[in-house]
């Protein structure tokens, strides 16, 4: 490591950071290395002396320096004000949070009102309760106990009119045709069930989709009646009733009465020799009752008459009466009992 | 300057929020950058608000200074373009060089020196009177080099020169420095060539 020194000149030394701090007298090992080398007294010893009161005299400005206290005022300082830009941040982050869930929000009220415009409308009804509804196209329909109807929110201009039925429901549709012209598309409306599709001219009619049976019954106007299962289609005119199997998807007419079929809408049970069974079927259907019966005997017999059927305890006191038995409420569990 | 590995190690510390870490780093260079501030302008209220304001923004911009390699030098260019900025604005003009309107107190005392025989008496007086020609420039350079213990790659950053300029300025300066430091024009390029180099 000396060896190299020998050939130093002034230039050299005043470059040499080991002989830098030598003179500047921050590094005791510099200092002993050097004062061991100046004791060797080699051959250019001159220039580094020279070198040494050169640097001597570079380094001889006053220093400035704080009073202690600087330090620690200043350090004082920076904490307050560090100390209050985490806080900031930290009050910042939590906006910034809040703002995201706000944006969050929004995009939720956006899906929300993009679901509004683009989702279906359902509707159902529980037992013994039915209701009125006005459709897009001002139509309306009567939806009975234990059903539910379905149809989109927005209908399309140029496209049929559809609702999706499930139970029971009767129909007011409004009659767009204005001209005599061939139809158009948006002019029609079709009532789809599970198994049959309805389609109306400026109709009332009603539908009954219960128990493996589609039953139409046409107050005024047409409707078109087609079998999904078979593809027959049936036209009734007023008056008629025509029913389905959905098992064989067999369209044929039956001599039912449309107003008995649609007194439901009036609140009133319409029984022109309506069988027990029957009426058992449709309380089961409208109301969500299970009724059994201790003597089957009663099922045949046939009643004719009017019930008002608004509120359902009226039926059962009604029907006690008729067919002298007693009756038995156990929730939705109903049981005919014989009088003794 | 050999201690850049606890260097590394410490300022990751200061990046990833240590306040302790970050009080140490404070603590070490304090009283540098405060002589160096108070050689640019006399005035310890000026110095010392802009020293706070340079750790306040290292702390809230530490997630961005992580390619901070050696804390010293970084610390000194920073505060010295803090004060460049800060002395700008106060006079609301643009200048586009700093040595064009700033001053480097760095006033020799050569009478402090022991005085080993009476010609060297003589060459120390001839001495000051070049010294006291120096540029504030050229005093920057010794204080950095000399007070500071840098190296010349440190000070072409600090003060913000190209290893170009940084020639160029020595070149400049090298009549006056050549005669004082005994320092060759061949070295000073050399040196500044290795630097250059790296």
């Amino acid at each position: 490591m000396s060896e190299q020194y020998l050939n130093y000149g002034k230039a050299d030394f005043l470059e040499d950071a080991s002989f830098i701090a030598y003179v500047n007298g921050t590094s005791p090992a510099a200092m002993a290395f050097w004062g061991r080398w100046k004791a060797g007294r080699p051959a250019n010893l001159e220039e580094m002396l020279s070198a040494e009161t050169t640097l001597k005299l570079l380094l001889s400005a006053r220093r400035i320096s704080p009073t202690s206290d600087r330090a620690g005022v200043v350090w004082n300082r920076i904490l307050g004000d560090v100390r209050q830009y985490d806080l900031q941040l930290r009050i910042r982050r939590r906006r910034m949070y809040a703002s995201a869930a706000a944006a969050i929000l929004l995009l939720l009220v956006a899906t929300g009102w993009w679901h509004l415009r683009t989702g279906n409308r359902n509707y159902q009804t529980r037992y013994g309760q039915t209701m009125a509804l006005v459709l897009p196209d001002h139509s309306q329909v009567t939806l009975n106990a234990g059903s539910h109807l379905k149809y989109a929110k927005v209908w399309p201009k140029d496209g049929p009119r559809e609702v999706w039925l499930d139970g029971e429901a009767y129909f007011d549709v409004t009659h767009l045709k204005q001209d005599t012209l061939p139809l158009k598309p948006s002019e029609r409306f079709i009532v789809h069930t599970q198994s049959m599709d309805v389609e109306v001219l400026g109709t009332t009619f009603n539908i009954k989709d219960r128990r493996g049976m589609t039953q139409v019954g046409l107050y005024s106007g047409a409707v078109i009646l087609r079998s999904l299962i078979t593809q027959q289609s049936m036209q009734l005119i007023p008056g008629e009733v025509a029913s389905m199997n959905q098992q064989t998807g067999q369209l044929q007419r039956v001599s039912e009465d449309v107003s008995t079929i649609i007194s439901w809408k009036d609140h009133q049970l319409v029984m022109n020799k309506m069988k027990v069974s029957d009426i058992i079927q449709l309380l089961e259907d409208n109301y969500g009752y299970h009724i059994q019966v201790e003597d089957s005997t009663i099922l045949n017999k046939q009643i004719q008459g009017v019930i008002p059927v608004k509120n359902e305890g009226n039926i059962l006191f009604v029907l006690s009466g008729i067919l002298q038995i007693n009756i038995e409420r156990k929730d939705s569990l109903i049981i005919f009992k014989q009088r003794n | 300057m050999y201690a850049i590995t606890d260097d590394t190690l410490l300022w990751e510390a200061v990046v990833s929020g240590d306040e302790r870490a970050f009080e140490e780093v404070y603590q070490s260079a304090f009283p540098t950058l405060y002589e160096y501030g108070m050689r640019f302008i006399r005035d310890e209220a000026f110095v010392e608000e802009s020293i706070q304001q340079l750790f306040v923004k290292v702390w809230t911009n530490k997630a961005t200074l992580t390619n901070v390699r050696r804390i010293r030098p970084y610390l000194l260019f920073s505060l010295r373009t803090l004060i460049y900025n800060k002395i700008r604005d106060a006079k609301r003009k643009r200048i586009s060089e700093l040595d064009a309107d700033y001053d480097f107190e760095l006033e020799f005392s050569p009478e402090s020196l022991l005085i080993r025989k009476e010609t060297d008496a003589e060459r120390l007086r001839s001495l000051q009177a070049a010294l006291d020609q120096l540029t504030p420039r050229q005093k920057e350079i010794i204080f950095l080099r000399y007070y500071q213990g840098l190296d010349y790659k440190d000070i072409t950053e600090i003060m913000d020169i190209s290893l170009k300029g940084a020639y160029k300025l020595t070149a400049r300066s090298l009549d006056t420095l050549r005669g004082i430091l005994g320092l060759s024009v061949v070295a000073v390029i050399l040196l500044l060539k290795t630097h250059a180099a790296k």
